[in-house]
């Protein structure tokens, strides 16, 4: 029976008492690069056992956030807790908890993957081989191979088992599913889900909203260095917007329904003989616009729930 | 120089080009300024006697020392005879690099999705491995130039032209193997490893063969036997032109075969020779690796150190042993240097006996061990360029602890290093039988240590706060140390200053013993050094 590593120290003197039931804090969380952009005032709790995904596009601030949790950087300003421990005081203590997968690595290319893995362990301590093999006949890798003779699949596999063998109370993932082929996308899905059973929680980001969609308990979305939203995956894909097409007896009311608030993307087509709008509504516009929209007799409303994708983009598309 | 594929492998090895020119035209111009106080001063009659039986000697290059009395002649025995096995490490390398290199990178995969043929790539890239060289070779020219103003003699342009004409088409001929060796070995490692090889055996094949009864035609599978054939510079040899052709011609065999076998092989793989065939599926390692060499960051370390201590410690000490073994040849000429300003305004006596003569060698020697030093600093910083350092620092290793170890597992190899380097001149000393003290002996190796040490030192010190420019700082520093021991003197440059350096700190311990003031100077600067490092290291952002 596995069991998951809780080596916790004692809480300190100072130690931050928001950070409580959360695997993940941050308060005001900076980085700044000089000219070049990096993260700004960043709040964001992950809270224990869950799986939170962190979405943004290429250099939003994912990596550089990641990156401070590890105290592989150092902050401008704010401060990280990672399970109820100081990001950069108790740095080792951290990572004796965490199994981290970066965006982008590189190992030693005359090592096997076995003697890669076996290096990683004893950095580590507290690695059951068994486990090691079990994850490599799931993921399906050739532990016997150099890395240098691995395709770059199978050197992420290397990277996820690494990451995963100590059975880590927080798992910090920076894309983890890049290079891999969809038979062991879905593995890796079975094993963060178990990871999570468990206890573990996961933290990763990702640009492939299926995966989130999928997986994530939460997700954050952060762009150009700021959180620009936090929420459940249900709570996120509640609060969004519909997309609305209305068919009207008579005239549309284009006026009207453009001067409300929360309404965007507003356009007039016919549909057959009758006018048409088609426009996107946020939730708390739905109301006052279907009030408007039956003022002057509806023939057909149609609505679709955008994907997460679709609400990604909207964030990123309106600046919202 | 980013237009298509010739000229950006040109840029490549720009850097190359310069450091492999600078060290050649450095070592060129030491050797021309030496003639006049060599061959023109009092003693040359036994100076030219001592070369007739250095070049007479077994593992020395073929072609003897004809016309050493004359320039032209000097600087082919004393420089250009060496200059192709030296350089020809260069071709090896870069030729090893360009495709086998690249592939191993990742980087010829883009490269071939544009629409280039793999022999249009290959071709290109070949040529300008051809031109880097060259580029080399033309700043030896250079160098030969100022040599004849610095010596006030003068030598024939195209003889000049045909010399260089000469080692050039000898290291292009290793630098094109090597390109072919790529196509039938698995990793750059392996492709540099096998074209060094054959370097070396060529180069002991011309070197002994000759002295070899009935085996004389073996010289004739060397490229190094065609070198020796022309000598330019010297006027009674000249310009052997069916040599040259020969050279040349097995440049183009090796890059036609290696063009047939790189159209004809995966990309990412070998192509199938015999010895080449695919091996059956490995099984899934079952056990745990029980490798000492695995057992965390210090013995890792160590596994990682060994092979260097035996790549740079083996050819030192092969170094050191001809030294010793050849100093009856070069007894003369190292006396004339010994009276010479240059060397007796670096400490040397103007006492020809063996430990003062056997200290030239050494001087050399730290030269190297200096840059022994610098390699084992890249390793640590290529941890971190190379994108390995984030994923071990992401296990629960304290960043001083994994520096620190990292420092005491270098030192622990440049000791290994020294001591067989040490144990092997010692025992080619006792056999060879030059009168050396074995108490000096250890004090060279011993301050040979401690330069290694401070010089690491100080490597990880200005890692630790400019990791991109570590490298280039160290080694600048090390250029600018070595000119003022060397000129310092003749430059009256201050005394204070010229101590600074870290060659005239190790001093001349084979001479008169250890002078231990230097030496704990040394010692406590590194241990300074350390502690900036790791101050700076703990609180600076890890590079991705």
């Amino acid at each position: 029976m596995s069991t998951i590593s809780t080596n916790q120290s004692q809480p300190r003197v100072g130690q931050n008492e928001n950070a409580k039931g959360f695997a993940i804090y941050t308060e005001k969380l900076s980085k700044s690069y000089g000219t070049a952009r990096g993260i700004s005032e960043v709040d964001l709790q992950v809270r224990e056992g869950e799986i939170f995904g962190f979405l943004g596009p290429n250099g939003a601030g994912k990596t550089t956030t990641i990156r401070l949790l590890l105290n592989l950087i150092f902050p401008t300003g704010g401060r990280a807790t990672v399970n109820g421990l100081d990001s950069q005081r108790d740095s080792v203590e951290i990572k004796k908890q965490i199994g981290y997968l970066p965006g982008e690595f590189s190992l030693y290319p005359g090592l096997t993957g076995a003697q890669t893995l076996q290096y990683f362990s004893s950095l580590r301590g507290g690695v059951d081989w068994n486990y090691v093999l079990e994850l490599a006949g799931r993921l399906e890798l050739d532990m016997s191979k150099k890395f240098r003779q691995y395709s770059r699949g199978n050197k992420q596999k290397v990277g996820i088992i690494q990451a995963l063998m100590h059975r880590p109370r927080l798992l910090i993932l920076d894309e983890p599913t890049s290079g891999l082929d969809p038979l062991n996308q879905q593995e890796f899905y079975k094993l963060l889900q178990e990871a999570r059973q468990k206890g573990s929680t996961v933290f990763f980001s990702s640009h492939i909203m299926s995966e989130v969609e999928k997986t994530c308990d939460r997700v954050a979305i952060i762009r150009e260095g700021r959180l620009v939203r936090v929420g459940g995956l249900d709570e996120l894909m509640g609060i969004k917007t519909q997309q609305l097409e209305l068919t009207f007896a008579g005239t549309a009311p284009f006026a009207e329904i453009a001067a409300l608030a929360g309404v965007s993307h507003l356009e007039k087509f016919m549909e057959g003989s009758h006018e048409a709008l088609s426009c996107v509504a946020q939730s708390e516009a739905l109301d006052s616009l279907l009030k408007v929209a039956t003022n002057h007799h509806p023939i057909n409303i149609a609505t679709r729930e955008p994907s997460l994708e679709e609400i990604f983009l909207q964030y990123y598309s309106n600046g919202n | 120089m980013f237009k298509n594929t010739f000229l950006k492998t040109i840029y490549d090895f720009r850097l190359s080009i310069f450091y492999w020119g600078m060290f050649f035209a450095f070592l060129l111009l030491f050797i021309a300024g030496a003639y006049n106080e060599v061959i023109v001063g009092a003693d040359s009659a036994n100076v030219l006697a001592g070369y007739k039986k250095l070049a007479n000697m077994p593992g020395y290059p073929g072609g003897g020392a004809p016309d050493a009395d004359t320039f032209g002649g000097f600087i082919t025995f004393r420089m250009l005879g060496g200059v192709p096995l030296i350089l020809g490490i260069f071709g090896v390398l870069a030729g090893s690099l360009i495709i086998r290199g690249e592939e191993d990178k990742g980087s010829l995969d883009l490269i071939l999705s544009t629409p280039h043929s793999r022999t249009m790539v290959l071709l290109q890239k070949w040529a300008g491995m051809a031109v880097a060289i060259g580029a080399v070779v033309l700043i030896n020219w250079l160098a030969l130039i100022l040599g004849l103003l610095i010596a006030n003699q003068q030598l024939g342009f195209a003889d000049m032209f045909l010399a260089h004409l000469n080692i050039w088409l000898t290291c292009l001929v290793f630098g094109s193997l090597a390109l072919l060796l790529g196509q039938i070995t698995i990793s750059r490692r392996a492709a540099a490893g096998w074209a060094g090889g054959v370097l070396a055996a060529t180069y002991l094949l011309d070197s002994l063969a000759s002295s070899l009864r009935g085996l004389e035609w073996l010289r004739y599978l060397s490229p190094f036997y065609y070198y020796s054939l022309s000598k330019p510079l010297a006027p009674s040899v000249g310009t052997h032109w069916g040599a040259l052709v020969v050279l040349a011609g097995i440049s183009a065999v090796a890059v036609v075969v290696a063009v047939w076998f790189y159209n004809h092989r995966d990309h990412n793989n070998v192509y199938p020779l015999f010895f080449n065939r695919p091996k059956p599926l490995a099984l899934q390692p079952q056990t745990r690796p029980t490798s000492l060499g695995l057992r965390g960051p210090f013995w890792f370390g160590l596994r990682s150190a060994l092979p260097g201590t035996l790549i740079w410690g083996l050819p030192i000490s092969l170094y050191l042993g001809l030294s010793i073994y050849s100093i009856d040849g070069v007894r003369g000429e190292l006396t004339s240097l010994l009276k010479s300003e240059l060397y007796r305004s670096q400490g040397f006596l103007p006492v020809p006996s063996d430990a003062n003569l056997v200290s030239l060698s050494l001087a050399l020697n730290l030269v190297v061990f200096t840059a022994y030093a610098v390699v084992q600093v890249v390793g640590w910083t290529s941890e971190e360029s190379e994108g390995r350092l984030e994923l071990i620092l992401s296990t629960p290793q304290p960043r001083w602890r994994l520096l620190l170890t990292r420092y005491l597992v270098n030192l622990l190899a440049s000791a290994i290093t020294c001591i067989t380097v040490g144990t092997i001149f010692s025992l080619i000393a006792l056999l060879v039988g030059v009168k050396l003290d074995f108490s000096y002996i250890l004090a060279s190796f011993f301050g040979l240590w401690v330069v290694c040490a401070v010089i690491m030192a100080a490597g990880f010190a200005l890692s630790a706060i400019r990791p991109g420019r570590s490298i280039a700082l160290i080694s600048g520093g090390l250029v600018v140390f070595f000119f003022v021991d060397s000129l310092g003197g003749i430059l009256k440059l201050p005394d204070w200053f010229i101590n600074l350096s870290v060659y005239r700190a190790y001093g001349k311990p084979l001479m008169g013993g250890v002078d231990w003031t230097p030496q704990f100077v040394m010692l406590g600067l590194s241990a300074v050094f350390v502690t900036i490092a790791v101050y700076f290291f703990r609180r600076r952002d890890i590079v991705k």
